[in-house]
């Protein structure tokens, strides 16, 4: 027996603007959730903008810029950007292991990711320590509010991310588990930035 | 649209050379010295960073299976946000 679809009113069309569909317009072309690629837009443009920012204050206070980034562990700095880009790697793997089926070894993937996540946070609680125990903090110069503020916000972000990545490798649908990797891969990617500009650019 | 994600090995390949320019990155800004960077090696970590933001893009996060538009419109928009940066670096340099 045919049924008569119920015909929509214009207070229904109001209510329900956006049809219910899979079509993301534009952001369909990307792969993974689209909404985690405005997060990384938006990510991107926040810390770009703070990133040009910083530039201009270093050359406008060049002398205690200068002064204040020789006293950082540059080699430091280095090694922990070496620590990001292998976790990157590890999430990677994680999500071709899933892919393959193999729920065993993306656990572990994601194990290695954390725990070098994990390092990244230690070498910086290190670094805060030992500008801590100098006496300096934020309000020691406009370079130091700068250091910790961007390099600050961006280990809240590892944080967020290593607690994403747990509950990902917990509850593991193919979904989330994309959503986490690319979370920490914004992640990695913001540090490959922010790495060469606060400790190495003068 | 095929988002196949990359091989094993495309990966690993990927990690070898971020880990290689990272290694650049920190020679270019001689990570050892408080020496003052040349014009040359500012544009030259410039252009190290481009390529491993792109690197991470493309494979890590798998862009390379996206649209060329949005292949582009990152690519542009970070070497728009480093070269302001690189620009002001250098534009600094000349005003000391």
């Amino acid at each position: 027996m045919e049924t008569t679809p119920p015909a929509t009113t214009a207070q229904d069309q109001v209510q329900h603007p956006t049809p219910p569909s899979d079509d993301w317009g534009a952001l369909s072309r990307l792969p993974g959730n689209p909404m985690m690629w405005v997060l990384i837009w938006s990510e991107l443009v926040v810390f770009g903008v703070s990133f040009i920012g910083f530039a201009v204050a270093h050359i406008l206070q060049p002398e205690v810029f200068t002064q204040s980034q020789d006293s950082l562990n540059r080699v430091l700095g280095g090694i922990n950007t070496m620590v990001l880009v292998t976790s990157g790697l590890c999430v990677a793997l994680a999500v071709t292991a899933q892919q393959k089926g193999s729920q065993r070894l993306m656990r572990r993937w994601l194990a290695a990711a954390i725990v070098l996540g994990l390092v990244f946070l230690w070498v910086k609680f290190i670094e805060y320590g030992e500008k801590f125990s100098q006496g300096i903090g934020l309000e020691t110069n406009t370079f130091y509010t700068l250091y910790f503020l961007l390099t600050g916000f961006h280990a809240f972000h590892v944080v967020f991310g290593i607690i994403i990545l747990i509950i990902v490798g917990w509850k593991d649908s193919a979904e989330n588990l994309e959503i986490g990797a690319s979370f920490w891969h914004m992640v990695d990617l913001i540090w490959i930035i922010l790495f060469p500009l606060i400790y190495l650019l003068r | 649209m095929n988002f196949k994600n990359p091989s094993t090995r495309t990966l690993i390949l990927c990690w070898v050379v971020l880990m290689a320019l990272t290694i650049g990155t920190m020679m270019s800004g001689r990570a050892t010295s408080d020496a003052a960077l040349t014009a040359g090696l500012v544009l030259s970590l410039g252009l190290i960073t481009w390529v491993k933001s792109m690197l991470i893009l493309r494979y890590y996060l798998n862009l390379r299976t996206a649209s060329k538009g949005w292949n582009k419109g990152f690519n542009i928009y970070l070497f728009i946000v480093l070269g302001i940066i690189m620009l002001i670096f250098l534009l600094g340099k000349q005003l000391i």
